[in-house]
């Protein structure tokens, strides 16, 4: 996925294809549920990769029973949601700064070009060397993953605002408190909101990554433990559950964009 | 279309004092860009004064909007100067602007769009709303209070930027082609509305068109604009009658009407 500023029209914005919990989407997946369950119950089908689905929803039926997945379903989650926070909160304020500021950009700029291109995952050895193995480095590794896209985003929502706008402000006499607040502010909300879902979607993979590589809990952790003792049913129930943080993850966004910029929201309605 | 009568009550336009509101002298605008340098404007002159409806007309690329800017000082011109007279000059970029296109603000529902200028002066919000729903129904919008910009038709958006021009106390009003998106019927109701509220409240108008019989309904003088680099042609008074009538002056209408269409054809030879 990119980091890159999405498109500025706001009726594009929402370009992820959406989960509706419409019939046709239920039916699809029941359909191919039982064909698989009939396909592994009849014996056509001995691979060791395909369990049976409800071979995999007892799997998960346990995970719940034993508290298993409450508590790493919570750690993980607090991870993803923590790490956005502070990822992208930081992003927003740098992106404000750098937007509204021409010195701060020809600063950080080239640093910002520099780093940027770097995969996330690949600094969480360093991180480890630096904040040790505890919590933080998990934390500043998601964090440094949500950082980007809502920087970057921030940034061209403030520099691609219609300079109509804001020459209407000031000659409405606009001061500069009432300019970030009533126009740069909603101006680049599109952007940021783009930014916003991206980093939601980074901090969701650096998470799940982080875990695998690095934790002991947490679903990625889970996932990981999973393929090393060989429990294949195991190892799709998680899967199963992970989906489902994505797509919570994704109906959560959308309330936050709904909540931001309605008028936005309304674009992509009718579109 | 020759327009006919306004309504209009003839007591609202009263004599109004000659005092100078501002004053462009010698501006010039040239744009130097990556594709070269384009001369927009050259050696304008003009004195606009206080209550003085002016229209402003031209061909397209000649430099209306940008002059308009630069009276908004939104722009500072390559050479010359805008000097505002006296107690004009603290108002000095402020004014009621409304721009040719994309002037509303697409985060705001109608009636916020219409509010913004009285947000920003601090009025309370009870007494904003109201304001701005009387301006609201004055260009018909009042059902789409709530609508975003989005949700509107570009003429519907443009007498909402016109709504929120009006709204503000403003003694200047700045507007580029306000009503060239509006058909003829809509177009009448806000040339009324907009005579209305600039005989009530003493303001000062800068109207561009590119509607020469909208100018002379309009306007107490015509300034005619050159093809660029835009310059002043010609600056024609109109003598016509306020409540203006093109049936009862059809004559006197007519002529200025074909003095500015004489200036405004290129193989025109009638500079004066
Ligand atoms: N920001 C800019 N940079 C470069 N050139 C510009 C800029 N703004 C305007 N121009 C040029 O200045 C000239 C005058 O533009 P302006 O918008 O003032 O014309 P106008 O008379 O308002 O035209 P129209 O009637 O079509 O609106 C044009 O040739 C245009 O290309
Ligand atoms: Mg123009």
């Amino acid at each position: 996925m990119s980091d890159a500023p999405a498109e500025t029209r706001p009726a594009t914005a929402q370009a992820a294809v959406p989960v509706r919990w419409s019939v046709r989407f239920i039916g699809v997946w029941l359909a191919i549920l039982l064909a698989l369950e009939l396909l592994v119950e009849s014996g056509v089908s001995r691979s060791l990769f395909l369990p049976a689905p409800s071979a995999v929803a007892m799997s998960l039926g346990r995970m719940i029973a034993d508290g298993s997945l409450a508590t790493n379903l919570a750690v993980t989650l607090s991870r993803i949601l923590l790490g956005l926070l502070c990822g992208a909160g930081l992003g927003v304020m740098l992106g404000l700064a750098m937007g509204t500021s021409k010195p701060l950009r020809r600063v950080l700029d080239p640093l910002v070009a520099a780093i940027h291109p770097i995969p996330r995952l690949a600094f969480f050895p360093l991180l480890i060397v630096v904040l040790g193995v505890g919590e933080t480095s998990k934390l500043a590794a998601v964090s440094l993953g949500a950082f980007f896209p809502m920087l970057l985003n921030t940034v061209a929502g403030v520099r691609g605002m219609n300079p109509v706008h804001l020459e209407v402000a000031r000659n409405y006499g606009a001061d500069r408190r009432q300019m970030f607040l009533h126009v740069l502010l909603p101006g680049s909300m599109p952007l940021m909101l783009t930014g916003l879902r991206l980093s939601a979607n980074v901090a969701f993979h650096s998470t799940i990554g982080v875990e695998m590589v690095g934790s002991r809990t947490g679903m990625g952790a889970m996932l990981w433990l999973s393929w090393q003792t060989f429990r294949i049913d195991h190892l799709y129930a998680i899967l199963v559950v992970i989906a489902a943080i994505g797509i919570g993850l994704a109906t959560l966004i959308r309330w936050v964009t709904q909540r931001s910029a309605p008028w936005m929201m309304d674009a992509s309605r009718t579109a | 279309m020759v327009a006919t009568s306004l309504a209009g009550n003839a007591a609202r336009y009263a004599p109004r004092d000659r005092a100078r509101h501002f004053t462009c002298e010698g501006i010039s605008q040239t744009f130097t860009g990556e594709r070269g340098a384009v001369d927009a404007l050259t050696d304008v002159s003009l004195t606009v004064e206080v209550n003085e409806f002016l229209c402003i007309v031209g061909p397209s690329g000649c430099g209306k909007s940008t002059l308009l800017r630069i009276i908004a000082d939104l722009q500072a011109p390559t050479t010359g100067v805008v000097r505002f007279e006296g107690e004009h000059a603290a108002h000095r970029g402020r004014s009621g602007l409304v721009v040719q296109e994309h002037g509303t603000f697409p985060w705001m529902s109608a009636v916020d769009n219409v509010a913004f200028g009285l947000k920003l002066q601090g009025v309370p919000a009870a007494e904003r709303r109201a304001r701005a729903m009387t301006y609201l129904e004055r260009v018909g919008l009042t059902t789409f209070a709530h609508h975003y910009p989005h949700e509107l038709s570009v003429g519907m958006r443009q007498r909402l930027g016109i709504g929120r021009a009006m709204v503000g106390q403003a003694s200047l009003l700045l507007m580029d082609e306000p009503f060239g998106a509006l058909d003829a019927q809509t177009r009448r109701h806000m040339q009324n509305e907009l005579l209305g509220i600039w005989a009530a409240d003493r303001r000062t108008v800068v109207f561009v068109t590119h509607d020469i019989d909208e100018a002379v309904l309009l306007g107490d003088r015509v300034v005619v604009m050159s093809g660029r680099p835009g310059r002043v042609l010609a600056d024609i008074p109109v003598p016509l009658a306020r409540p203006r009538d093109f049936r009862r002056d059809a004559a006197q209408a007519r002529g200025i009407i074909e003095d500015v269409w004489r200036l405004l054809e290129p193989s025109s030879t009638v500079v004066p």
